[in-house]
């Protein structure tokens, strides 16, 4: 996460997102392109990882960015750039789902009879040698796995994995309280082993019961 | 699921995270080091973790973005329009929000003062028998109101300058008492 933030320089250190900013509200748009390529991948990364089709993954980064230039007066700072930049993209892979009649509802939280039943002790499938061994085949279940999230589940369990947004991030990002982060996420991650499981359910050796 | 198990399944995700207070990773700490069932589910949710992130990352690292820097700066530069309905909607809904106390005591105060000259100038009053609307309000230094009976009518006589106004309350006092 935060290697990605401050991206290698060569020689000087890059100016950092404040000053870039800062710079591009006074109308530098060299200022301006240096934010775009900091974080156009990681944008790039979270639509993909919500709408699956490359080409509108590449629309809606396209679209954050302008849209992020458009609201660029109004940023005063009050969260760090790259969370605001990622409420405008998540909100428009939310609009784009929305659009196409793919959102569903955020799914209800399930019994706790319902996770215990799912949180029987696993085996570490995904880990050491399987984990080394991440394999096309297993890719295209994550895939399918995500997408198989509801909009929301989806949402969330990218920023978290794969952008390292930290709890306080997201619910800035999504425009939730704390506490619903961690239980979105706790659902998100719960319906995505779900998923991984099934798929591996043939190399599953189970550990057996707990001790504690 | 025995009990500290329990307890330790929703604190696993934030504990990874390192989002757990450290009074609770202290003993979630303990307990996941004895209990293999627990040390297995922290294990499966960093490595989904783990995977989740190198499928996303390894499917967006061979996209070319070359050039979409250079596309949004274009697009800037062509698209000078002003801002958009997106834009208004967002700052009525901001000013909503910000003002809204505000904008319903003004409102409200708004609503007031027009029911209040409604009352005042309205010919319809009948308040005050014999005094219309001008009699209440025209009297001034250069102006005289003088109330007539017009027998079958209450009325006034308003004298400002050259001009001259009467007034007559068709109603007729049996009405207007």
């Amino acid at each position: 996460m935060t290697e990605s933030r401050k991206p290698a320089g060569r020689g000087a250190d890059p100016p950092d997102d404040r000053s870039l900013v800062r710079a591009a509200q006074g109308g530098d748009a060299q200022a301006f392109r240096g934010l775009v390529e900091r974080y156009q991948r990681r944008v790039y990364q979270l639509a993909l990882g919500m709408v699956k089709d490359a080409d509108e993954a590449m629309d809606i980064t396209q679209e954050t960015f302008v849209r992020v230039h458009r609201y660029l007066p109004s940023f005063k700072g009050d969260s760090s750039f790259f969370t605001w930049t990622y409420r405008i993209a998540t909100n428009l892979c939310l609009d784009s789902a929305r659009k196409r009649g793919r959102t569903e509802r955020v799914d209800l939280d399930e019994s706790d009879a319902e996770i215990e039943a799912h949180m029987d002790p696993p085996s570490a499938a995904l880990a050491g040698p399987h984990r080394a061994a991440l394999n096309a085949e297993l890719k295209s279940k994550i895939d399918e796995a995500l997408a198989g999230l509801s909009e929301n589940h989806r949402a969330i369990l990218l920023l978290r994995e794969v952008e390292g947004l930290s709890y306080e991030e997201l619910a800035r990002t999504l425009g939730i309280r704390k506490g619903t982060v961690m239980s979105r996420l706790f659902h998100a991650r719960l319906k995505m082993q779900r998923k991984l499981r099934e798929y591996l359910a043939d190399e599953v050796k189970d550990e057996g019961e707990g001790e504690g | 699921m025995k009990r500290r198990c329990e307890e330790s399944v929703p604190l696993l995700g934030p504990w990874i995270d390192g989002e757990l207070a450290a009074e609770d990773s202290a003993w979630l700490a303990e307990h996941v080091d004895c209990c293999k069932a627990c040390s297995a589910r922290k294990a499966l949710l960093e490595a989904q973790r783990d995977a989740v992130r190198e499928a996303v990352v390894g499917k967006a690292a061979s996209a070319d973005l070359s050039g979409l820097a250079d596309a949004v700066l274009a697009r800037l530069q062509n698209d000078q329009s002003p801002a958009p309905v997106l834009r208004l909607r967002v700052w009525g809904t901001e000013t909503w929000r910000a003002h809204r106390t505000r904008i319903s005591a003004a409102a409200g105060l708004a609503v007031a003062a027009s029911l209040a000259l409604v009352a005042i100038f309205s010919p319809l009053r009948r308040d005050t028998p014999g005094r219309g609307p001008l009699l209440a309000d025209a009297r001034g230094p250069n102006a005289t109101v003088e109330e007539v009976d017009f027998e079958s009518h209450e009325g006034a006589v308003l004298q400002a300058g050259q001009t001259t106004v009467i007034w007559v309350d068709d109603d007729g006092p049996a009405v207007l008492r």
